[in-house]
């Protein structure tokens, strides 16, 4: 027999004494066996937590799918709490100790929580226990989409290839087919933990996971104060993130190995506590790698709109506040259930978004396909996409496109303006598309005027139409700069901010900081695309420096709807 | 304040700690059970926490609280495995359980990835091993195979699995140890 075999033998419990003593000798003397003892048994753990976490996902899916709609004002109540500072429940059963009596972040909580057994049960390898009755087999488990892997995105290795059972060989006697036998009745547990000290129960808190990065302004909300956050620092149940300004971020690490990442200017105020995880966003953005969830316990995202309920995947959540606000729930790996006010629900794939608002109606549309991703940092081949508008005003780009509106002679303006400058796609982006852009001002002035032109495929100016911003408005325009339509939005000059434009036959929809401001049919021809001109203007009263930057351009080819 | 700091620390610490304590309580003490052992001596490791030195190695205190707790309890069952009967090896297992301790994150998620493609037959097989407990003789007796026969499945499964767990690794710009 080989050490594999006799080691295979060993942990299944199978050895008999004789051949146990006979490894214990040779562990005695061989540390290299030791080494593999460990090793296999190693692994002989990590896989029974895999299994085990498979089939609490599998029976999560289960759950949800035969979950009833629940009734509107049912989800409505539970919207309205999220406002509501969340006490008692039940902690998190993933971070409670045996008796729940003492919560702690363990790592093999993942696996939910453990089954009532017998403390002998450990004991297999002497007196193993009667079989339970084999389980019926689950459904199969959906795998994700095929998507093409973008661009730099690695090829994800194949999947394991198990070989088929080997033909059998009746060299051992077969027993007779038995009736399944019901497990055991559980035996009340011997040994259940001893109570907590005193000096520690009511002080307990419960451990949700660490800060693994905070960048920028990122904070902590604690007993309604709010203090600086650090890396490596505990988050407990009860107190929210916090991040401000642009560029701020904090990554927290839930001990099942989960991520959630936080953008700028999210509010994230509570982690809350129920049968599952809990967690609230008020307003920004997360993006969440979530790893598979104990049965019946999925982690639950909640935002003003909607619901997201996670059983393990890959996802991002942004929320824009207000009434007219809106979640958006995208899904790159896995799958996730939506929820919205309504109390409807729409599960959300692979490579699928959906936008919850009130009012509209909840469905999962395939994610856009991007066709360009701008920075400027390779000028050889920004210029190859992109051309210079002559005898404006001087645009450069590395890094960002900037256009310099610094005030020039007198007869160099017309009318009051200058001549436009910045730079022009030279392909076209077919409809519907969606434009991403970061517009950045150096000055606060009402007479520079940051925007973005849409030129249709047979260059005809008439059938041309832009979006910009001039103080505290955005408009849509068309090319002889007839107004179409314009809305007060408040400025955050000098400063960035991003604008979103989609574009769908002749309907233009345009978003500033997440917050749609503004949704309006042009009237013009429609092309079947557009080349995107990005651009800016000024009146000769602005202060020198005054410059326009444009970046993290983004051009994608949105699914019809 | 303090009470907060000292949980962190624990959590950190035990998080790293938990699959040496987890291999060796499977390698010494049994699989079936050992997950509700290891919550057992999480709650004892956090009890003694503060007798804990932390200029000395965490795992390797943790490893011998959970070898004390295994012997206590096999005393109190009145049962006498033939590894008790040599607490020499159970030590020395102890420290090779430590030094086999590395972290274990992006193998952990390739091993839930890779199980996650198993199918057929073979889930079946691995679920009855590693989830139900049960024992190659037991589930041969379930399905009319031989447990040579389950063995030999199993053993492959286990092969294919850590080919794809190097695989996904590997893609993922992780080192096997």
């Amino acid at each position: 027999m080989s050490l594999e075999e006799l080691i295979d033998l060993y942990l299944s419990g199978e050895l008999d004494e004789a051949g146990t003593q006979e490894l214990l000798r040779r562990l005695k003397e061989d540390p290299a066996l030791q080494r593999q003892l460990l090793a296999a048994a190693r692994e002989d753990w990590a896989l029974r937590s895999a299994v085990k976490g498979r089939i609490a996902l599998e029976g999560a899916e289960r759950d949800a799918r035969a979950d009833a709609a629940p009734s509107k004002s049912g989800s409505r109540a539970r919207l309205r709490s999220l406002t509501r500072t969340r006490r008692g429940g039940n902690p998190w059963p993933w971070i409670a100790a045996a008796a729940g009596i003492l919560l702690v972040v363990t790592a093999w909580v993942a696996l939910g929580r453990p089954r009532p057994t017998a403390p002998t049960a450990q004991a297999g390898r002497t007196s193993p226990k009667e079989p339970p009755a084999l389980p019926a087999p689950p459904p199969a488990v959906e795998q994700p989409a095929a998507r093409p892997p973008e661009r730099g995105t690695p090829t994800p290795p194949p999947p394991p290839t198990v070989p088929e059972l080997p033909p059998e060989r009746p060299s051992e006697p077969r027993p007779e087919p038995r009736v399944p036998v019901p497990p055991a009745p559980t035996p009340p547990k011997k040994d259940a933990p001893p109570p907590l000290p005193p000096s520690v129960a009511p002080e307990t808190m419960i451990v949700i996971g660490t800060l693994e990065a905070v960048k920028g302004q990122g904070f902590i909300l604690a007993g309604g104060k709010t203090r600086p956050a650090q890396a490596r620092e505990v988050v407990s149940a009860g107190q929210g993130l916090e991040t401000q300004g642009g560029g701020s971020g904090v990554v927290l690490k839930l001990a099942d190995g989960s991520r959630i990442e936080l953008g700028e200017d999210t509010s994230v105020p509570a982690l809350g506590l129920k049968a599952g995880k809990r967690i609230t966003l008020a307003r920004g953005a997360l993006t969440a790698q979530v790893t598979p969830q104990p049965r019946g316990e999925p982690m639950v995202f909640e935002t003003p709109h909607a619901e997201a309920t996670v059983l393990g995947t890959a996802l991002r959540l942004e929320v824009a506040p207000g009434e007219k606000g809106s979640t958006r729930l995208t899904v790159t790996e896995g799958r996730v259930r939506l929820k919205n006010l309504d109390g409807k629900a729409v599960d959300v794939a692979n490579g699928h978004t959906a936008v919850a608002a009130v009012g509209a109606p909840l469905a999962a549309r395939p994610l856009p396909k991007t066709i360009l991703s701008e920075d400027f940092e390779k000028l050889a081949a920004a210029s190859a996409r992109w051309e210079t508008l002559r005898g404006g005003f001087p645009a450069t780009f590395s890094g960002r496109l900037e256009v310099d509106l610094s005030p020039r002679r007198p007869e160099w303006y017309d009318g009051g303006w200058g001549k436009v400058g910045g730079l022009r796609s030279r392909q076209l982006f077919p409809l519907p598309l969606r434009l991403t852009v970061d517009v950045e001002l150096t000055q606060s002035h009402e007479d520079i005027l940051p925007n973005v032109l849409f030129t249709p495929a047979s260059r005809d100016e008439k059938a041309s139409f832009r979006v910009d911003r001039r103080g505290g408005a955005a408009s849509l325009l068309d090319a002889s700069s007839g107004l179409m339509r314009s809305v007060d939005v408040p400025a955050r000059w000098p400063g960035r901010e991003r604008w979103v434009i989609e574009i769908e036959g002749d309907q233009v929809g345009v978003w500033v900081e997440g917050r749609q401001v503004l949704e309006h049919r042009h009237g013009l021809k429609v092309s079947d695309a557009y080349l995107i001109t990005l651009q800016a203007n000024a009146r000769s009263s602005v202060p020198p420096g005054s410059a326009v930057r444009f970046d993290n351009i983004r051009v994608e080819h949105l699914p019809l709807k | 304040m303090a009470e907060e700091r000292r949980n962190f620390r624990f959590t950190q610490l035990w998080m790293e700690a938990q699959p040496a304590v987890a291999a060796y309580l499977t390698a010494v003490g049994g699989g079936a059970g050992a997950e509700d052992l290891l919550q057992e001596i999480a709650l004892a490791i956090f009890e003694r926490f503060d007798s804990y030195d932390p200029e000395r190695p965490f795992t390797a205190w943790a490893l011998g609280v959970a070898r004390n707790k295994l012997l206590m309890r096999w005393r109190a069952e009145g049962r006498s495995p033939v590894v008790a009967r040599d607490p020499e090896l159970m030590e020395t297992l102890a420290g090779v359980a430590a030094e086999l301790a590395d972290p274990p994150d992006a193998r952990q998620q390739a091993m839930r990835e890779c199980v996650g493609q198993l199918e057929g037959r073979s889930w079946e097989l691995v679920r009855m091993r590693y989830d139900a407990g049960l024992t190659p003789r037991q589930i041969g007796e379930q399905l009319k195979l031989t447990a040579t026969h389950v063995r030999v499945v199993l053993t492959r499964v286990r092969a294919a699995l850590r080919e794809c767990i190097k695989r996904r690794t590997a893609a993922a710009g992780g080192s096997l140890p």
